[in-house]
Formats: structure tokens, C-alpha cells, sequence
């Protein structure tokens, strides 16, 4: 599938995109189910504090 | 809420529906590090696999997402039919049914270039990281500039580059 370059390379040539390199480095390291459980832990601890009074996210251990 | 995503790939698993897992889900299991609440995919359009979907998501008592609650709705393999994209809330979380992709296609044509990759202990077929851009770029919105350069990094990561 042959990718058409768009306005979006304008920008990236002008414009660093920020990409953390070490966070995609870490998720190619695990298997698919990993990063997909990884991902998952990550926002149900979000949602767990977003239920606590104060936002915080909950003590682990 | 986020999705269970196991029970949801068991589910489809055990009823054998042919779906591409696209979207946010598939920019993780393709190395992104971003997140996503819900499971989108790009099912078969034939009967048989209609009918195999709407089983296979019945048990978590799916209904369109934002309606009102009072709506009658019943997701089978008429209603999947008679329509092409759903935005589903469910028991076991948020689901996009998607029977096409702008700048991608439907289900065979993503099914043909897809990877297959281990999840949960099944099979599954995962957008590639080039329908991904494709997509991304037909998008043409400003936050998936974001999802963009990822896939840059994914691949020159991969391509051992960095």
C-alpha cells in the first residue's frame, strides 16, 4: 500500500514531533497481549482515581 | 469505562467472527504508546458472520452508545445488516463496529494486509502499521498528527534504526 505524502509532512519537517522514543522502545519489548494489559491497567487505575476524592491515583503495594 | 478486551477477543473467538481489530487498540498492539478506552474492528459483511458477531456480543447486552436508554434497540444480524458503522456501549465496555474505513476499505481489504498476532491466546487480525498511516492521513484531523508520528517512530524502531 503505497503512502501519499499530505499537509501533515509540512508540519513535521517544521515541527518536532515530541515522541517519547523510550516509551515505544519499552511497548515493542513486550508481546501484543502485554502492551494491550499494560495499556488497559494504565487507564483502569485512571478511572479508579478519578473516583477518589482527591483525584490521586491509589497507593500500590 | 475501559474495555475488557480479553472476554471481548474470547467472546468473538469462540463464535469464529472474522474482524480486524482497528483503530487506537491496534496502534498499541502495533508498539504505540498511547491509550484508548475501547475496541474498534472491521467485521465481514456476509451473513454468516453477521449472525456469528451479533452472537457473539449478545452476551454482553450491547446498545448504541448515547441513545436514550428507552430506545429499543437489539443488535442481530438484521440490525448489522440494515447498517455499516455502530457505536456500541456494553457490559463489557465501549465497542466500534466498523463495515469500513475511509482511505482503507472494508473488511477484505484490510484482512489482506493485516497482521496476525497472538491476543489472549487467539489468532487476530491487526491493522498494519501502512493501513494505519493510510488511515491516519485520510483522517485528516489534527490529532491523529499525533498517532502519526508514532507510527513514524514504530517503524524506524523496528526497521532497528534507533
Amino acid at each position: 500500500m503505497g503512502i501519499r505524502k499530505g499537509w501533515q509532512d509540512v508540519i513535521f519537517e517544521k515541527v518536532p514531533s515530541g515522541v517519547d522514543g523510550a516509551q515505544i522502545a519499552a511497548c515493542l519489548k513486550l508481546s501484543p497481549t502485554e502492551r494491550l494489559e499494560r495499556m488497559r491497567k494504565f487507564m483502569l487505575a485512571l478511572e479508579a482515581a478519578r473516583k477518589t476524592d482527591d483525584g490521586r491515583l491509589p497507593k500500590s503495594g | 469505562m475501559t474495555a475488557d478486551f480479553q472476554s471481548l477477543v474470547d467472546a468473538l473467538a469462540a463464535k469464529q467472527v472474522r474482524y480486524v481489530i482497528v483503530g487506537g487498540v491496534a496502534l498499541v498492539l502495533q508498539g504505540s504508546a498511547r491509550t484508548t478506552v475501547d475496541l474498534d474492528i472491521c467485521y465481514a459483511r456476509d451473513q454468516q458472520n453477521l449472525e456469528a458477531l451479533a452472537a457473539a456480543l449478545a452476551p454482553f447486552r450491547p446498545t448504541l452508545r448515547g441513545a436514550p436508554a428507552d430506545l429499543p434497540f437489539r443488535l442481530d444480524a438484521a440490525t448489522l445488516r440494515s447498517g455499516l458503522n455502530f457505536t456500541l456501549e456494553s457490559e463489557a465496555g465501549d465497542l466500534d463496529l466498523l463495515g469500513e474505513l475511509t482511505g482503507v476499505g472494508g473488511y477484505d481489504q484490510l484482512a489482506a494486509r493485516a497482521d496476525v498476532m497472538e491476543l489472549y491466546g487467539h489468532p487476530v487480525h491487526v491493522m498494519s502499521l501502512d493501513a494505519l498511516e493510510a488511515a491516519k492521513r485520510a483522517a485528516g484531523r489534527l490529532k491523529d498528527l499525533a498517532d502519526l508520528a508514532e507510527i513514524v517512530e514504530i517503524r524506524r524502531r523496528r526497521d532497528g534504526r534507533e
